[in-house]
């Protein structure tokens, strides 16, 4: 569910979609997003004006109006966009998260009660939806680290005792310094040095292009050598 | 046109009418009559048990069994509210008091028979087991029925609205057994009635996204 990279340094990313007034039913396909420039800093959940009128576009929808769901859908996505990216960090992520709320948002919109306000709704549907997806990439990190450590065990299986016990601690510091990377320079350094894969090949597994690849593994080989700095790497 | 943009006109072209959740009361309500009925079927198959209309006279017997029926009944109400995206959690603490009730009248009682039986009010009565199966199996239905009304819960609140659907399930069908079920101290009733209402609560609690995931998503 990647969203395209020239996309997400758009304008819409930095923009909150203006107060646009609650349309009549069936006229709102006539309507078009409007781009106006409100800052995201403005997002809040003070702003009741924004969920008075999100809470009557999804009454609407859930009389079956459409158009007014569609602009909705539209409305509320800078909304999640900032949100998800406090939760999970980078565009990317984000971009996924904001999919999955939209989906979820989707099923069960017939719990929104329209007599209540529509952003507490939302904003728990979506901070569930970051949790889960956090959590997820985090059982995905350990299953990585885990894999990686496997590997580093099977290398040290000719060493002594004592070199075997240093390895395995400076394999464990380094994979706890590969945790803390970034996403993208973390899928670098997976593709790139632990896979041994060629950039082509990694810029083909990946949603990076290659000068992003190679940016970002520079990136993350600084990022680890500073985090383990004094610690001896001969065994890398 | 991005992926979200595309998403979102595909949501909005399969986006029919829906109905909006009744109101927490009306379906507490009408989970309420389905488990009633559960119960009385099973009263009515088992027989009540003679020594009822004794029993409810006593002060302390009478609490701790509309105690259990309230847990039932307010830890559903609280599975109604806490399950709907935007309400306050702190509706799950709602069945506490009802509970805390429970304990301590079971826990009155558990002196009260020390009191007029002596070291005899703490002997193991293995015919006592019978009540945990049958609370499980009344349990499993009703909790899963529960589960059934509120499965959108499971992109929300999983694991402690499966608690309190298991809690409130368990309850009431320690509640209806009671009706059936006699000659157990009270030290049995906090094992098998109460023990069997933690562990089939403290399990869900657990296997809360596991549950809903078996359930199914719910598909406005």
């Amino acid at each position: 569910m990647a969203m395209p990279r020239d996309l997400e340094s758009g304008p819409e990313s930095k923009t909150m979609a203006r107060i646009i007034p609650f349309p009549e039913s069936g006229r709102v396909h006539a309507m078009q997003p409007q781009s106006s420039p409100a800052p995201l800093d403005s997002i809040s959940d003070d702003d009741t004006d924004v969920g008075v009128r999100w809470g009557q576009w999804m009454a609407c929808a859930q009389a079956g109006d459409r158009a007014a769901y569609h602009q909705l859908l539209k409305d509320i996505v800078p909304y999640l966009r900032a949100l998800s990216r406090r939760f999970v960090g980078n565009e990317s992520d984000a971009e996924d998260a904001v999919q999955e709320i939209l989906i979820v948002v989707h099923d069960i919109r017939h719990t929104y009660e329209p007599h209540r306000p529509f952003k507490p709704w939302l904003k728990t549907i979506a901070t569930r939806r970051c949790i889960d997806l956090l959590r997820k990439r985090t059982r995905r990190l350990q299953h990585e680290l885990a894999q990686e450590s496997d590997h580093l065990h099977v290398a040290a299986t000719d060493a002594t005792p004592d070199q075997a016990l240093d390895r395995s601690q400076q394999g464990l510091a380094l994979g706890a310094a590969v945790s803390q990377l970034p996403a993208r320079q973390r899928e670098a350094i997976r593709l790139l040095r632990i896979s041994e894969l060629s950039l082509c090949e990694a810029a083909a597994q990946s949603d990076q292009s290659i000068g992003s690849l190679k940016v970002a593994c520079h990136r993350a080989l600084k990022s680890l050598k500073r985090a383990l700095d004094g610690k001896d790497l001969s065994h890398e | 046109m991005n992926d979200t943009d595309s998403l979102i006109d595909q949501l909005a072209k399969r986006a029919k009418p829906v109905r909006p959740l009744a109101s927490p009361m009306l379906r507490t309500l009408a989970w309420a009559v389905a488990a009633a009925a559960l119960v009385a079927l099973v009263a009515a198959s088992m027989g009540m048990h003679p020594g009822l209309s004794t029993q409810m006279a006593q002060a302390p017997k009478l609490a701790e069994w509309i105690a259990s029926l309230l847990t039932g009944l307010l830890a559903a109400y609280a599975v109604f509210q806490i399950s709907v995206p935007g309400r306050s959690p702190s509706w799950a603490w709602l069945p506490a008091l009802p509970l805390a009730v429970w304990l301590a009248s079971i826990g009155w009682g558990c002196l009260a028979d020390f009191n007029n039986m002596g070291w005899a009010a703490f002997a193991w009565q293995t015919h006592s087991g019978e009540c945990a199966r049958a609370i499980t199996a009344i349990s499993i239905p009703l909790g899963i029925t529960l589960l059934v009304m509120v499965r959108h819960a499971g992109a929300v609140k999983p694991a402690p609205t499966a608690m309190l659907a298991a809690l409130s399930a368990a309850a009431m069908a320690s509640a209806g057994v009671s009706l059936v079920h006699e000659g157990e101290t009270s030290l049995m009733v906090l094992l098998w009635h109460v023990g069997v209402v933690a562990l089939l609560s403290l399990a869900s609690l657990a296997l809360g996204k596991r549950l809903f995931g078996w359930i199914g998503p719910a598909r406005a």
